[in-house]
Formats: C-alpha cells, sequence, structure tokens
C-alpha cells in the first residue's frame, strides 16, 4: 500500500437508522430506511 | 499517550476504505442517551489501516505506530508518529476514539452507558470546529457498492420455542417446536462476519430457551457485532446477564404490557410472568444494560397500558406503544381479535393528545418528511439492508414475514441469497409506485407501508394487496394531524 496521510472522506452527523416503534408492528424489531443499510 | 476505539463504536475495514459507526445508530431510536448521536464515518485506505490496529483496549502510540510501520516500509516513524497522534486526536474530537496520558486515564475517558448518568435529551448533534469533507457516508457508500445493497441487519430466531403464549403473537403456537443447530449458528455468524454486517437481532420464540444462548453472545462479542435481543426476560439469569453485561454493543427489547398482573399474564397465558419480568428489567437497569420496553396496545390492556408508561418513566426506560397488531403468518386472523378498533384508536389518541400536546406536532413533522418521497422509493428496507433466518435456516424477508421464503442457508449461502435469491431480487425491485392507489392516495404521508402487513392478513399471503385497517389507521392519523372533521375525512 502506497503511503499517504489518513483522512475522513464523507461523514454524516445525522442518526440513519431512525425507528420509532410506534411505526412498526408490535415487538418487530427496525429497518432501517435506506440501502446500504446506513 | 494511550488510545483506544470508544466502547460503543464499530469499525468495519474494508480494506480500500474504512467505516466507522456509532452504536447507537442501530436498533431502537433513544432519546434518553448519553451524549450526542455523532453519527458515522469513512475513512480513507490509510485512515481504515491506522484504525484497523487499535482495539477496545488503551495501547501506548508507539506500540500502535510500530503495527502501523509494518505495512510502510519506506517510511520515517517520525513522520507515522506525527500522523497517527493527529488523526486520532481527530476521531477523538469526532466521539470515535478516547485517550489519556495513562491507561487508566484512556478506559476513564470512555463513558459508557449508564440509566444513573441519564439525563433526559431529545436529539443533538455534535458540534465540531473540525473541517471534514461535506460527501455524505450515504453517496460514498452507494457510489462504492455502485447501488448495489450491503447487508446489515440480520434477525436470527435461535428457537421458535417460547414459555409464553401472548395472544398477538404473529408466530403460530403450534409452530414453536424447534431450536437452531449451534453449528448452524456459528456458521451464520461467520458468514456474517465476512459480509461486515453491523447489527445483529436475536430472536425467538424465546431465545434464552436455547441452552447455547451464553455462548451465542460471547460469539456475537467475538466479532464486534450490535446485538439486539428480543426476549420476554423470564428466564434471565446471573450467567446470562454477566455476558449481557460483558457487550457495550448489546440492548435488549423486551414486552410489558400492564402493570396489572392479571391483564399482563392473561395476555402472556402464564401466571406470574410480569413479576419475573419486571424484576429481571430492574435487573438489566441496575447493570446499566440499555433496555426498552415494546407495549403493544390491545383490547386486554387498553385501560391500563399509561402505567406500563409511567412504571418507565422512573427507571428511565423508553418505551414504544404500538397499536398495530399484525396477523400471524399463517394467514390465520385469529391472533387479531386482541386488536383494537379505529374508534378505539381514536379514543386513546385522543386521551393522549390531551396529555402531550406535542404529539400532533410529531404526527405533522414525520407526515412533511414523507411528503419528499417519491413513486419511485423504496416501499421499505426490506432486502435493501436486512434479512431474516429462522430456527431451521429458512431466509425471509423481515419479522414476522416468515411465510415469504426466500432461501434456506442450509442449501446455499447467505451471500448468494442475498445477491442472487429470485424472490430477493423482486422484493428489491419494488417501488411505492408498484402500489398505485397508495401513490394516489391523501393519507399516503401518515402512513408506512409494510409488506408483512398485507401478506399476513391477506388469505393468499399476497404482500400487495392493501391491508386495509392501516389505510384507515392512517387516515385517522391524518384526520388528527390536519384537524379534518368526521364529515370531511
Amino acid at each position: 500500500m502506497n503511503y499517504s496521510k489518513p483522512e475522513i472522506l464523507a461523514q454524516s452527523k445525522i442518526m440513519m437508522a431512525q425507528c420509532t416503534p410506534n411505526s412498526k408492528p408490535s415487538g418487530r424489531p427496525c429497518n432501517p430506511p435506506r440501502p446500504s443499510g446506513r | 499517550m494511550y488510545f483506544k476505539l470508544k466502547s460503543n463504536i464499530l469499525f468495519r475495514n474494508y480494506e480500500s476504505f474504512g467505516y466507522l459507526t456509532d452504536n447507537r445508530n442501530f436498533g431502537y431510536k433513544q432519546e434518553l442517551i448519553n451524549g450526542g448521536y455523532i453519527g458515522d464515518k469513512i475513512l480513507s485506505e490509510s485512515g481504515a489501516l491506522f484504525v484497523s490496529v487499535l482495539s477496545k483496549k488503551p495501547q501506548l502510540i508507539s506500540v500502535l505506530v510500530g503495527k502501523i510501520a509494518v505495512f510502510f516500509a519506506g517510511i520515517g516513524i517520525e513522520v507515522l508518529m506525527k500522523d497517527a497522534v493527529e488523526f486520532y486526536n481527530l476521531l477523538d474530537q469526532e466521539g470515535f476514539v478516547v485517550s489519556g496520558e495513562t491507561i487508566r486515564e484512556c478506559d476513564n475517558n470512555d463513558i459508557e452507558f449508564s440509566y444513573t448518568t441519564l439525563k433526559i435529551k431529545t436529539e443533538q448533534k455534535i458540534t465540531s470546529s473540525n473541517t471534514l469533507p461535506e460527501k455524505s457516508t450515504q453517496d460514498f457508500l452507494e457510489e462504492q457498492f455502485h447501488g448495489k445493497p450491503q447487508l446489515t441487519n440480520l434477525h436470527i430466531e435461535i428457537t421458535s420455542l417460547c414459555n409464553e403464549r401472548c395472544v398477538h403473537c404473529y408466530i403460530p403456537h403450534e409452530y414453536k417446536i424447534s431450536y437452531m443447530n449451534p453449528d448452524l449458528f456459528y456458521n451464520t455468524l461467520q458468514q456474517c462476519h465476512d459480509m461486515k454486517l453491523l447489527h445483529l437481532n436475536i430472536s425467538g420464540g424465546e431465545p434464552m430457551l436455547h441452552k447455547n444462548f451464553i455462548d451465542f453472545l460471547r460469539k456475537c462479542r467475538e466479532y464486534d457485532l450490535s446485538v439486539n435481543i428480543l426476549s420476554n426476560l423470564t428466564l434471565l439469569t446471573e450467567d446470562i446477564l454477566n455476558e449481557m453485561k460483558a457487550n457495550p454493543l448489546l440492548g435488549v427489547q423486551v414486552s410489558v404490557y400492564s402493570m396489572d398482573d392479571t391483564i399482563h399474564d392473561g395476555i402472556t397465558q402464564v401466571k406470574g410472568s410480569l413479576k419475573k419480568t419486571t424484576n429481571a428489567i430492574i435487573k438489566l437497569v441496575e447493570n446499566d444494560i440499555p433496555v426498552q420496553i415494546s407495549c403493544p396496545v390491545m383490547k386486554q390492556n387498553k385501560e391500563s397500558f399509561s402505567e406500563v408508561m409511567r412504571w418507565a418513566q422512573n427507571y428511565k426506560i423508553q418505551v414504544g406503544d404500538d397499536y398495530g397488531i399484525i396477523a400471524s403468518y399463517n394467514h390465520n386472523t385469529q391472533n387479531l381479535n386482541c386488536r383494537l378498533s379505529i374508534d378505539e384508536i381514536e379514543v386513546l389518541l385522543d386521551d393522549k393528545i390531551t396529555k402531550d400536546s406535542s404529539y400532533i406536532e410529531k404526527l405533522k413533522t414525520e407526515a412533511e418528511k414523507k411528503k419528499h418521497s417519491t413513486a419511485d422509493d423504496f416501499v421499505c428496507s426490506v432486502c435493501h439492508s436486512s434479512i431474516c433466518v429462522a430456527d431451521n435456516g429458512t431466509v425471509y424477508p423481515c419479522a414476522g414475514w416468515q411465510g415469504y421464503t426466500v432461501g434456506n442457508i442450509n442449501e446455499i449461502s447467505l451471500k448468494d441469497i442475498w445477491e442472487s435469491s429470485d424472490k430477493v431480487q423482486h422484493l428489491r425491485n419494488l417501488r411505492k409506485k408498484d402500489f398505485p392507489k397508495c401513490i394516489e392516495c391523501p393519507d399516503k404521508n401518515y402512513c408506512t407501508m409494510c409488506m408483512v402487513r398485507n401478506a399476513n392478513e391477506n388469505s393468499q399471503g399476497d404482500p400487495m394487496v392493501v391491508n386495509k385497517f392501516f389505510c384507515d389507521l392512517a387516515r385517522l392519523d391524518r384526520k388528527i394531524a390536519e384537524g379534518i372533521n368526521s364529515q370531511n375525512k
């Protein structure tokens, strides 16, 4: 691997996988809303 | 100087880049949380390598640089040292790494989830003075994977057996008969690790009935997986508690229906279950294990469920109440006998609004977000980021949708099912416009389309036949939010 200074390429500061349980059938786990799963 | 990854952080190394995220990005939203949501970050190739040498235990910077230097033979130690300190400090400021002059100071700076210090907070964003890229992780990942969905969440039922017989359960009681073979569990976990999975829901039945439950949790911890356990907690032991406590990436979801034991135990059909469950919840709180209560509201507990809210508030536990019971997956709608009618839900919501004036605003805010969705949007995340495995290896799209098999991991790998199953492809290709009546519906911004709700309540198991009950529920929400008179609805 060629050396390059380590860096941050992208970021999100919002909570990506919001799930309000009352929008889901009872007792079921959440499903994050977007592809790539984030 | 010592550095370590914070205990609530997940790191996945994709070699050409790295992914860092806060465990609180998974599972249920917790408004009662220590600290803000730090979100997630994409690291460059060398950034990923620098983070890959960190662990959840403090290490001296010289040791870390020594590990990094192995990969960069021609680069001077001084350069690596300077870049490492700078990069780790940046990640420290951003909330992913902690540092300290001593091992103890480094550990002390890693503040773990605790109910004793929990403060009531609404969503908070970390404000940082660092200059960071504007590109979002989502955009980066979409480009990187060329839009190819990545499995990040797996729901796994380690047994269908349950020691309760909840009247509303979507798993038919007669199907609660078997355990997952431990080898199948470990094999699945290895596959998840290879696919760089982030989050696992361990469910049942009642997962604590599985004799290998503690070993399973231990293995999840070794793989650094975020874990959410769905359990009634009646079988909680000290050994299970100790293993749960050892994993800062673990949370628990438990159902409590009423603080009146005749009502709660009436729903579970097991005498003494409320006492066992609530005692176990208190133990989790005492041990600072994050727990969330689910409180499905039914005919049986509509008069008493609010006591669950009050009880939970005393312990700073978040509760999700829910009126939308789904039918069992054999399409026998008998379990819906306990579901509230729309009129009964309206009475409860009227009461809720009287007590919580912000409820209408929350409805409006949610509806506002949905205004931006288009007919070409995905229906839901099913087969885009999550999938489920039953105790016999059957793979199905979503919890509660066991009736729709997309493959079996005894016959074909999880990766192959995820990438090649025709049924997975079919579900993945569905768009909102495939429900033409819904995209024209005036209540669409108050509706969350759910194909399990459709499929389970339809005698043929057809996910495309829209479930009228949930249409009525969306109409009710809109009526409340927009103050529409009954005559105009």
